[in-house]
């Protein structure tokens, strides 16, 4: 049975640029199920960002484009879609937020100008009706408490300048969670922010979303978020999904080599020595290398990574690698 | 200091800093060339000072550029003897205009070679010493000279001067200045919070040295852009002020004030005025165009 | 900070700037080579007329007393007399700066206008057709000079056409209306003098045209890079993923911001509106301060170059404490910033 909310199967998006065309998205697959929190790891330039603005449908134009691939949610494939009807979408079905909060809003309009605008569209493509200006103002208000912010009526009368970065990303919190919408995308929320702020922010973020039983993509690069919060995560590398597996599973049992490597990367209280890296480079997307992308950095490289890229082998409950040589790491470890 | 022992690692730095020199170099040119307006731009240019440069060997009729009467020849409308016509005294425009660039150019690098530095160097120090005396004093000073636009006060000054060329541009020179000086001091004074300047000022650098090694390479290339648009804005001044006969005197041939004389002829004469009037549009076009290039093909750069 | 307390600030900084504008006038117009006086009176006046007339305009005092006389009667009005026209310079300005303001006004309003429309039109249908004609327009209109705009427009309107006439202000034959505000299209609308408006307007099109031409495709190529730019930021596709419809993007969370560079180069293009009047003045013969102030300089006649060069930095000055007003409003940002003249 499928309740899936979103499906990405063989996505390739690429972007062309002055020295030629950089296919950073290659075949990447993903679901996520209703309610689900999924995670997606993965180190600055694997696609992540990519892979989000395909799925709204934002990808910079003419630069961007998905040459090949298929996303769905629900019933809707929106590589198909058109703007118009994309527009839709974004913002009543789908919502996101952003990195960096002091870009994400505008900084010549009021917080009040921004919360009511959206209010008003979400409000009228939801049920067709228009509602006043005092009707949005006070939802604004709901949403902004709801966010935990202070003095919420004061707030929409001040710019993005004059607030800190935890209260603007609270604010983009907010903006997000205007529609209710099923799928909630979040691209690493917390990095702008002082630690301390990030977990406040974060718990505001889950709180919201569990009771909404909003389905999340949480895209991080910090393991350790992951591990609290999702059920599931997928792990990326260099435009493609290496490895899935529920939380759990991912930190018990990892199986793809680049994953072990991430793991093992992170430095333990719990004694140890100096935490490994990963030996290489990210390689670059103008001529990724062939077959299995990660193949110049791994130490169980055999011929065929090389020529062919491995497919998905199912190696437990809900656990998936595209490694040729999943079992012989899981015999190993 | 770091002691020179390894020489050879030292040749084999410098060897690849020219390397990446030179690679730079192209990419530039490969991004400069990818705009087809900025080669326009650049041909013009190098055509326009090639022209200036000999114009008494390619004009057909060199000695008409001083005062030179012809009457039996006035006021004849383009043909094959005079390719754009001759003037109200017989004089062949083509030759008359191609000598106009040379005078235009002349008064362009004079006027901004002359402004250029003493803006460059007040914008330096007012940046440097951000936040002093000195830098309020310098800022405030140019707010005054840029409260007015600058062909205003460049005509002021003429009335006191006789009218002739060369206090033409000396006027023009005097309001110009300020310019560069609110361009260098931008750039200058936001560079001060950044941590190379500080960590010269921790080594010891000598504030000349902070000023014109650290702070003046990063202006050079908005220095070097603006300095070629420049050129055509004070081609058009100087153009303007010879329209109304306070630049350039007949018989020197400048092209605002043939546009001038010849404006009189209008509309039956109409090459006499029309002509110069495009030579000032060409030669400025170019200008402008190649500033541009330049602009976009140094902005890369900075990322 | 308050915008009021923006204003204030802005106020005090101007006024001192147009002081040691006066001051710089005033070194310019007595440091001349030779006696002004006999300059402009000519090489055969009687020495005992130069010396009068030196007297007169207290030539024959220190320096710093001549200053504050000056400016004294600057602050009163009184730009002393005109060596050319005999009469007080302040009349002549009174005659003659209503007819440039007009003009100015005219071709800023041209100017503003076409130069905002055809920008957003052209980052709208970025890189279509419509976008390179605009693109090529808006470069020739930078490197022309009015002058040649001007003569362009006369030879091509004037003559060729003869579709707008191309000197003085109004028609022979049609009555000018009550000087009210001394710009005959709005006197001639104020006492309902339609005939004297329509004659004002079309003398007014061509010389407001060629003067607006830089100022236009200044503002046309700012918007649309400046509107280009902005199209790249993250606010933008934040306000895409809220699902705000494009329109609604465009036309207010895009526009605003755009503006911002557009305003403020509207007081420099401004400016450049006033300094290039005289060019369009000259070939039209308009009857503005500008023109006055061209003569002036020819005839030497000091006091009035003095006074056309205070008024127009007044008129400049004003212009930009109105733009940073605006650019104030529209960008938040810079009233919470320490204000800065400089940067």
């Amino acid at each position: 049975m499928n309740n899936n909310i979103l499906e990405i199967r063989n996505l390739c998006v690429s972007y062309k640029t002055y020295e030629g065309r950089l296919h950073v998205v290659d075949d990447m697959n993903l679901e996520i199920r209703q309610g689900e929190k999924v995670g997606l790891v993965g180190e600055t330039g694997c696609g992540k960002t990519t892979t989000m603005r395909s799925i709204l449908g934002i990808l910079p134009k003419p630069a961007g484009s998905i040459d090949n691939g298929n996303i769905i949610f629900g019933d809707k494939d929106l590589t198909m879609l058109s703007a118009k009807e994309m527009q839709c979408v974004r913002g009543r079905d789908i919502t996101a937020i952003f990195q960096n909060p002091t870009a994400a809003l505008n900084p010549v309009f009021t917080i009040g100008q921004q919360l009511k605008d959206v209010i008003k569209v979400q409000v009228y493509r939801k049920t067709g009706n228009r509602i006043s200006n005092k009707a949005a103002k006070e939802r604004a208000v709901q949403v902004l408490k709801e966010a935990a912010l202070p003095d919420p009526e004061r707030l929409l009368s001040n710019y993005p300048v004059q607030l800190s970065g935890g209260m603007k990303q609270r604010v983009c919190i907010a903006l997000a969670m205007v529609s209710n919408a099923e799928l909630l995308i979040a691209d690493e929320p917390g990095t702008a922010l002082d630690v301390t702020i990030q977990d406040q922010i974060l718990r505001l973020l889950m709180k919201s979303v569990i009771k909404r039983n909003t389905a999340t993509l949480y895209i991080e690069h910090s393991l350790g978020v992951i591990r609290e919060w999702m059920d599931r995560v997928y792990v990326m590398y260099a435009g493609r999904t290496v490895e899935v597996a529920s939380t759990t599973d991912l930190f018990k049992n990892p199986l793809h080599p680049y994953t072990r490597g991430l793991l093992a990367a992170v430095p333990k209280l719990t004694g140890g020595g100096i935490a490994l890296g990963i030996p290489g480079r990210v390689p670059e997307y103008l001529n990724p290398p062939s077959g299995c992308r990660f193949h110049p950095r791994c130490e169980y490289k055999m011929d065929i990574c090389i020529k062919e890229k491995p497919p998905y082998f199912e190696v437990g409950k809900e656990h998936k690698v595209a490694c040729y040589r999943s079992a012989d790491i899981e015999r190993d470890s | 200091m770091l002691s020179s022992s390894n020489t050879a690692e030292t040749a084999a730095i410098k060897e690849n800093l020219w390397q990446v020199r030179k690679d730079n170099l192209r990419r530039s040119w490969y991004k400069f060339t990818g705009n087809r307006l900025s080669i326009v731009g650049l041909i013009i240019v190098i055509t326009v000072i090639l022209l200036a440069l000999f114009a008494p060997w390619v004009t057909p009729y060199p000695e008409h550029r001083g005062a030179f009467v012809d009457f039996n020849n006035a006021m004849q409308a383009p043909s094959t003897e005079n390719l754009l016509g001759t003037d109200a005294v017989g004089r062949d425009i083509l030759t008359r205009i191609i000598f106009g660039f040379r005078f235009s150019l002349i008064m362009g690098f004079v006027v901004i070679g002359l402004a250029a530095p003493p803006g460059i160097i007040a914008g330096l120090v007012a940046g440097y010493f951000r936040d002093t005396w000195i830098d309020t004093l310098i800022m405030r000073i140019t707010d005054i000279f840029l409260a007015v636009p600058p062909l205003i006060l460049a005509m002021a000054i003429t009335a006191v001067l006789p009218p002739n060329v060369f206090y033409a541009m000396l006027a023009v020179t005097l309001m110009w200045w300020p310019w560069y000086a609110r361009l260098v001091y931008g750039i200058s004074s936001s560079l001060q919070n950044e941590f190379f300047v500080q960590a010269a000022q921790i080594t010891g650098a000598s504030r000349a040295y902070i000023i014109f090694k650290e702070i003046l390479p990063n202006c050079i290339s908005a220095i070097f852009t603006k300095m070629t648009l420049d050129l055509g804005i004070v081609i058009i001044i100087a153009s303007s002020l010879s329209f109304v006969g306070l630049g350039a005197q007949p018989p020197t041939p400048d092209l605002g004030t043939m546009v001038a004389d010849g404006a009189k002829y209008m509309p039956d004469q109409w090459w006499m005025t029309v002509c110069p009037a495009l030579a000032i549009v060409i030669i400025v076009l170019g200008f402008n165009l190649l500033g541009d290039g330049l602009r976009d093909m140094l902005a890369v750069e900075e990322v | 900070m308050k915008l009021s307390t923006f204003i204030a600030r802005r106020l005090v900084l101007s006024l001192g700037v147009l002081l040691g504008l006066s001051i710089l006038i005033f070194i310019i117009a007595r440091v001349v080579p030779g006696d002004p006086v006999r300059l402009a009176l000519g090489a055969r006046a009687p020495q005992d007329v130069v010396e009068r007339v030196s007297a007169e305009m207290h030539l024959d005092k220190p320096y710093p007393t001549q200053y504050f006389i000056w400016l004294k009667g600057v602050v009163q009005g009184d730009f002393g007399t005109s060596l050319y026209t005999r009469r007080n310079v302040s009349e002549d300005i009174k005659a003659f700066l209503p007819a440039t303001l007009e003009l100015a006004l005219f071709a800023g309003l041209l100017m503003t206008f076409f130069g905002i429309l055809l920008g957003v039109l052209s980052v709208q249908k970025k890189n279509s057709w419509v976008d390179n004609i605009v693109r090529m327009i808006s470069y020739l209109g930078v490197v022309t000079p009015a002058f040649v705009f001007a003569i362009l427009f006369v030879l091509l309107f004037g003559y060729l056409l003869s579709a707008f006439p191309v000197s003085g202000r109004l028609a022979e034959g049609i009555t000018s209306p009550p000087t009210i505000t001394g710009m005959i299209t709005i006197d001639s609308l104020m006492t309902g003098n339609f005939k004297a408006f329509f004659s004002a307007l079309t003398h007014l099109f061509l010389p407001a045209m060629a003067l607006s031409m830089a100022g236009l495709s200044q503002q046309a190529r700012i918007a649309r890079s400046s509107m280009s730019d902005n199209l790249q930021k993250d606010y933008i596709l934040a306000h895409r993923a809220c699902g705000l419809p494009e329109r609604k993007i465009m036309f207010k969370y895009l526009l605003k911001p755009s503006l911002i560079p557009t305003v403020s180069i509207l007081g420099l293009d401004f400016a450049a509106l006033l300094s290039n009047a005289f060019l369009v003045e000259m070939v039209f013969n308009w009857p503005g301060i500008s023109r006055y102030g061209v003569n002036a300089i020819l005839t030497k006649d000091l006091n009035a170059v003095a006074a056309v060069v205070m008024i127009l930095g007044i008129t400049f000055v004003s212009i930009n404490i109105v733009v940073d007003i605006i650019v104030a409003y529209l960008d938040p940002r810079i009233r919470m910033r320490r204000d800065r003249t400089g940067a």
